[in-house]
Order: structure tokens, then C-alpha cells, then sequence
């Protein structure tokens, strides 16, 4: 016995309904629960409503309190992704090198640095946070994807918040040469280091998940 | 798990030793495995599982593959070569544990 696409649809669409929005987890947990609710309908010949209805009474309240459980921990795995890329020796060097340059530009020529991540975060940020939930995927939301959305999220609101250039803006980040050529460095390696993690794991996704990426 | 949370220390282990000896297997077939070799003693619940799965897959212990089955897609865990170390060390870790429990529970005093 196999359920109809109608019936796999229907598990999809009331635990899509139920808040599991990630396919990556949803997509397993329906494949978990077609094959309980088809044992089911075999042992005690119920009708697919009645076994699925049974499931759904035994088990929702579990599956949605560890999916949230589950949502919550993702956010704190991008920034884990971030981190291990981070010390690595190249952008380590990177950093030296950019703090390097954006000081004594800053210093010598009186360049204001800042421009640039201000540029960088609008721009190729909305860009790919465009991608993120566009191109790649249909539309399709996958849990690596969203926690470094997230992030990038967060690293564009800290460079408007660092750098509008308006009373808002602290004195230390545009008064002191070294403060400023700190936290533009900071932020530039932060940005690039997470391009890198995105094309990583874009291609880590649409590897494993090709048939969800089609 | 529905039985105590002496098991739940022992989670991955058992699921690294099941896929050991299974090759690739899925997250349904893994539940009724256990099932099967306690005689329904021990049911891990999905809610226990796949968090477990995720973790040994984000620790590198665990490659995945997705196919395409019966109108939908399932998603087969396998042991990376990673994993295949890890699970050993585990086991030997577990072993040892289950020697100094039995010790603990039933020594045998000896006056020397």
C-alpha cells in the first residue's frame, strides 16, 4: 500500500500550516509520517483520515514544540558557520590588511571609509538576502539559508546604525582614525566572510536538495 | 523516548551503531529498528531523533542523501568517514560505561 500525491500533499500542507516552515525538516517529517499513518491504516485498517487524524492527536504538540526548539537553535548556527570561517588564516589576513589600508587612507588622504560598508550593506546585501529566498530555491525556505539571512540581516542594521552620518551616529566611529578604520575592517572581513558561507552553503543545499531545488 | 532518561545519553551512539551496520538508513526505519532489536522496549519519538540526526550531520559525523520515493522525498542518513571513527570511540566509550555501571551495581567483593 503507498498514499496518493494528494494525501502526501495534504501532510505537507497541515504541517506547513502547523509552523513548519523549513522544507528541509518539513520534507522529512512528512516521509516520517506518511510511513506511521500507512502502518497505522494497516494494522488497524483505518481509512487515511482516521490514521492521520490518530497521528496528528498523538503527536503534534511534541513535533511543533521541538521544531520551535529546533528554529531557534538555527539562528545561533549561522553565526557558528561565521565563526569557524573567520579563523581561518586568510581572513585573518584579510582584516590586518584592510584595517591597514582604511587607517592610513583615513589618516594620510582623509578618505571617509565609512562610505563603503555603508554602500556594501545596502547594495549587495538586500541583493542577496534577494537571493536567498528567490533564485536559488523557488522560494523554498531551507534552515542553513535562513540563519545566515539572519545574520545578514543583523550586520546591515549595524552599519546603518553605525554609519548614517547623523546625530545618531556615535562620535567614536567617525572621530577616531583607528576606531573607525576598526570597525570598518570589522565589518568589510564580517561581509565577505559571509558571501563565502552563502556560496558554501548554497551549493551545499542545492547539492543535497537538487530535487527540491528544481 | 517514551522509557526513562538513562537512554537519551546513549541517543547518538545507538544511532551511530545502527547506521554502522545498516549503511544508509532513514528516519522512520531507524525508530522501528530499535523497536524491533528492544521488542518495543525502547520507541524514540521524532522528537528526539531527528534533533539528534541534525546535530551528528552538523558535526560532520553524517552525510546525507535525498530520493525520491512513493510521491514524496526521503532522506537517507549515512556515516561519513568521520563518523565511522567517531562511532567506534563511542562504542568503546559506551562499553566501558556499561562495564564500571555493572561493576557499580553487582560488585564482587573480594577480601585480598
Amino acid at each position: 500500500m503507498k498514499l496518493s500525491a494528494n494525501q502526501i500533499k495534504h501532510i505537507d500542507t497541515y504541517l506547513q500550516n502547523s509552523g513548519i516552515e523549513y522544507i528541509d525538516v518539513r520534507m522529512e517529517l512528512v516521509d516520517h509520517v506518511a510511513l506511521a499513518v500507512l502502518d497505522k491504516m494497516e494494522q488497524q485498517r483505518l481509512s487515511f483520515y482516521d490514521a492521520f487524524k490518530w497521528y496528528m492527536v498523538e503527536h503534534k504538540k511534541d513535533m511543533v514544540k521541538n521544531y520551535d526548539r529546533f528554529r531557534k537553535k538555527n539562528q545561533l548556527r549561522g553565526f557558528s558557520l561565521l565563526f569557524t570561517m573567520l579563523k581561518k588564516p586568510f581572513f585573518i589576513g584579510l582584516f590586518v590588511l584592510l584595517f591597514f589600508v582604511i587607517f592610513n587612507c583615513k589618516r594620510m588622504l582623509g578618505v571617509q571609509f565609512p562610505h563603503i560598508p555603508v554602500l556594501w550593506g545596502s547594495l549587495v546585501g538586500l541583493a542577496l538576502i534577494y537571493l536567498v529566498f528567490s533564485i536559488p530555491f523557488k522560494k523554498n525556505r531551507f534552515s542553513g539559508m535562513e540563519s545566515l539571512a539572519w545574520i545578514i540581516s543583523l550586520i546591515h542594521w549595524m552599519i546603518l546604525l553605525l554609519f548614517n552620518f547623523t546625530d545618531l551616529t556615535p562620535g567614536w566611529v567617525l572621530g577616531w582614525p583607528i576606531m573607525a578604520a576598526l570597525v570598518s575592517s570589522s565589518l568589510l572581513t564580517v561581509f565577505m566572510v559571509w558571501i563565502v558561507v552563502f556560496f558554501q552553503q548554497k551549493n551545499v543545499y542545492k547539492t543535497k536538495y537538487a530535487q527540491l531545488c528544481q | 523516548m517514551a522509557n526513562s532518561k538513562l537512554y537519551k545519553g546513549s541517543l547518538n551512539t545507538i544511532i551511530l551503531k545502527l547506521l554502522e551496520e545498516g549503511g544508509k538508513m532513514y528516519g522512520y526505519e531507524i525508530t522501528q529498528k530499535v523497536k524491533a532489536l528492544t521488542k518495543g522496549e525502547l520507541h524514540i519519538t521524532e522528537g528526539a531523533l531527528y534533533p539528534a540526526l541534525h546535530k551528528l550531520e552538523a558535526q560532520g559525523l553524517l552525510d546525507v542523501e535525498v530520493a525520491k520515493v512513493d510521491n514524496r522525498l526521503r532522506k537517507y542518513y549515512k556515516l561519513t568517514e568521520q563518523g565511522k571513527k567517531e562511532t567506534v570511540n563511542r562504542l568503546a566509550e559506551l562499553e566501558e560505561f556499561i562495564r564500571s555501571m555493572e561493576q557499580l551495581l553487582n560488585p564482587k567483593w573480594r577480601i585480598s
